[in-house]
């Protein structure tokens, strides 16, 4: 009984007590945090964020990395615009800069999967590229775009929840679901912890990485489609430096690169800690240019803490 | 089983005497080329003042990759250059404005990115971080720290003696062609000729053969990621003083030139494996490349495209080649 409990408690990936401190740190210091439309706030930033980094997540369980997911972000926003100015329907612009989204991430998984480039070198690459191709096609400006579904994609509700983030979580709802009880769940987490095994089971490796990185892809145009509906533009740098934010999520939540551990599920944790640092910032009125070095010390802090504890928790198994 | 064993010594006979007599031969040949095509878009390519010229432009770049030579020796890779680069070059800027003279103030650039090297490596060696995600997350950090130094302005009006490190000549030597040789004749040295330099090559072609050989890897790990960090500073001061200015993000697009550069020099990802005049080479490449770009009237817009594309098929290309050759 006690053992099962301990188990438990171990299962708990710590960062949560970091977000719980955090909540009560600027619960003191920073009034009007708990207000509910901060709170809502926070929600609404975190969507686009934890849609990536749930790609970012599937990907790092194949012991992969996907670092041009920030920049597919804005690449599937800039195509949505770019379509939408050009009198495209509005719901087949957005449909469009999902695609887009999906070819990166299909292209990404041919260049790691078939031509067995490192993963982040193929995915660098791309990221290079897509930048120079959304620069070349807007001139590095923001292209607008206006429509009433964009408004309801921000601000709109159901059931009461505002969209961005139902959207959100129904797409975690799905990629949980499938990770749990599909065969493309089970590629994911043998093709990180035993490739061999899923050879030999007759999956092809390659094929299944092929569909993860696409996922990944498609993900972050979801997501490139909720921050242009924000902003009501396309702009290709609209994601830049998300792509860190995302892969620090995934790794606070309890993925490791080794061996296909972790899961979807606490990925959540790990953008709550990030939405919730970065809002906390601003609602203590902290500047911008602080910020960056002041988060990428906290979320590489947060990483070695989700290290240091995992390494003492597996010594103490391994006893 | 013996036939087996004969056809795989053939092959890599095959392989040993292409990599022996072609291999060596190629990248120099492909540079060789590239200048030909480029002396055909202008004709003033093979003057003494635009070689020079191409030299001097392409020194920053070399001096980042020799550094980012030594990193992916070990297998590693190093992603906070860039941002190192933004950092050394915005201190030193404002340092030397606010009075500090031109010795000391290069002095704490150097110890600045040695610093950040050095905890990149700590992150990795001591605490098993992958490098992408140390060095990723360490850009971010210097990146941020540029910024809060530069408090969203630019530095201009340097002192002379600062900008005479970009921009000054020993007869018709420019002085960053000087630093960039010596930085690349010391690094060729050291890898080369000294145990240390040794034991990063053992510890890339196999990490546990290394270890067992009595190599201290962490010790050797922190020394190359210093290293890097150390040459990103060089080439962030030569930055600030060739353009006058520094500005936060201003050594972004040199991570991934630097990395481009190793690899289409020869080095392999997979570690142990090339070394810097290979790097070099890769370097003017990429130099001419973007040379080339300018010389046509493109936007420098497209040079992301261009520099992503070139990674792409180097490492491509790379992967090819030694499948090809196992």
């Amino acid at each position: 009984m006690k053992h099962n409990f301990h188990l438990r408690f171990v299962d708990i990936p710590p960062v949560s007590w970091i977000v719980l401190a955090l909540f009560i740190v600027y619960g003191f210091f920073a009034p009007g945090f708990f207000s509910a439309s901060n709170l809502w706030n926070i929600g609404v930033q975190a969507a686009p964020l934890l849609v990536l980094a749930i790609g970012s997540t599937i990907v790092i369980l194949t012991e992969g990395i996907d670092l041009s997911c920030g920049i597919v972000l804005g690449f599937a926003g800039v195509g949505f615009a770019l379509l939408a100015q050009h009198g495209v329907p509005v719901w087949l612009a957005m449909l469009g800069g999902i695609v887009l989204g999906g070819i990166c991430g299909l292209i990404n998984g041919v260049m790691v999967a078939t031509l067995h480039l490192p993963p982040f070198i193929a995915t660098l690459g791309m990221a290079s590229v897509l930048t120079g191709a959304g620069l070349v096609s807007t001139a590095g400006t923001s292209i607008p775009v206006k429509d009433s579904v964009l408004d309801f994609l921000t601000n709109g509700a159901l059931l009461g929840i505002k969209m961005p983030i139902l959207i959100a979580l129904v797409i975690l709802g799905a990629v949980m679901f499938l990770m749990r009880f599909t065969a493309f769940g089970r590629n994911v987490y043998s093709l990180g912890g035993n490739p061999e095994a899923l050879r030999l089971s007759g999956a092809s490796v390659s094929a299944s990485l092929i569909v993860t990185y696409s996922v990944a892809g498609l993900l972050a145009g979801i997501a490139g489609i909720l921050v242009a509906s924000r902003t009501a533009s396309g702009h290709i740098a609209s994601g830049f430096g998300w792509d860190f934010d995302a892969i620090a999520a995934t790794i606070i939540g309890g993925t490791s690169f080794e061996e296909g551990k972790g899961g979807v599920g606490f990925t959540i944790l790990g953008v709550i800690l990030i939405a919730v640092l970065r809002n906390g910032l601003n609602v203590a009125g902290v500047p911008n240019m602080y910020q960056f070095a002041l988060m990428g010390t906290v979320v590489l802090g947060a990483i070695i803490f989700e290290i240091m504890v995992r390494r003492l928790s597996g010594a103490e198994e391994g006893r | 089983m013996s036939e087996i064993a004969e056809s795989a010594s053939i092959a890599d006979k095959k392989s040993i005497d292409f990599k022996r007599f072609i291999g060596p031969l190629l990248r120099p040949l492909g540079l060789l080329l590239l200048c030909i095509l480029l002396s055909f878009l202008s004709e003033n390519f093979f003057t003494l003042k635009n070689i020079i010229s191409v030299l001097r432009q392409s020194t920053i770049l070399v001096v980042v990759a020799v550094g980012m030579t030594v990193v992916i020796l070990t297998a590693g890779i190093d992603l906070s250059v860039g941002g190192v680069m933004a950092l050394v070059g915005c201190l030193t800027a404002q340092l030397s404005v606010n009075g500090m003279p031109l010795v000391p103030a290069i002095a704490c650039g150097l110890a600045a990115g040695l610093l950040v090297g050095l905890l990149n490596g700590v992150l990795i060696s001591v605490f098993g971080l992958p490098p992408f995600v140390a060095t990723y997350g360490m850009m971010w950090i210097a990146n941020g720290v540029a910024m809060i130094l530069m408090q969203g302005k630019i530095i201009f009006g340097l002192p002379d003696n600062f900008l005479w490190l970009g921009s000054g000549y020993v007869s018709i030597i420019p002085i960053p062609v000087i630093i960039t040789v010596v930085v690349a004749v010391v690094f060729h040295f050291y890898l080369r000729k000294t145990v240390p330099g040794q034991e990063i090559y053992a510890l890339g072609a196999n990490r546990d053969a290394a270890r067992y050989s009595g190599i201290k890897t962490t010790k050797t790990l922190l020394l190359v990621y210093g290293l890097s960090g150390l040459t990103a500073a060089i080439a962030g001061i030569m930055m600030t003083a060739r353009l006058d200015a520094a500005e936060e993000g201003m050594g972004e697009p040199f991570g991934l030139q630097a990395i481009a550069a190793v690899v289409m020099g020869g080095s392999s990802m997979m570690g142990g494996e090339g070394g810097i005049p290979g790097t070099i080479i890769g370097a003017l490449i990429l130099t001419l490349v973007v040379n080339g770009l300018n010389l046509m009237g493109v936007s420098s817009m497209v040079h992301p495209l261009v520099t992503g594309g070139v990674i792409l098929l180097a490492v491509f290309f790379d992967v090819v080649t030694r499948k090809w050759s196992d």
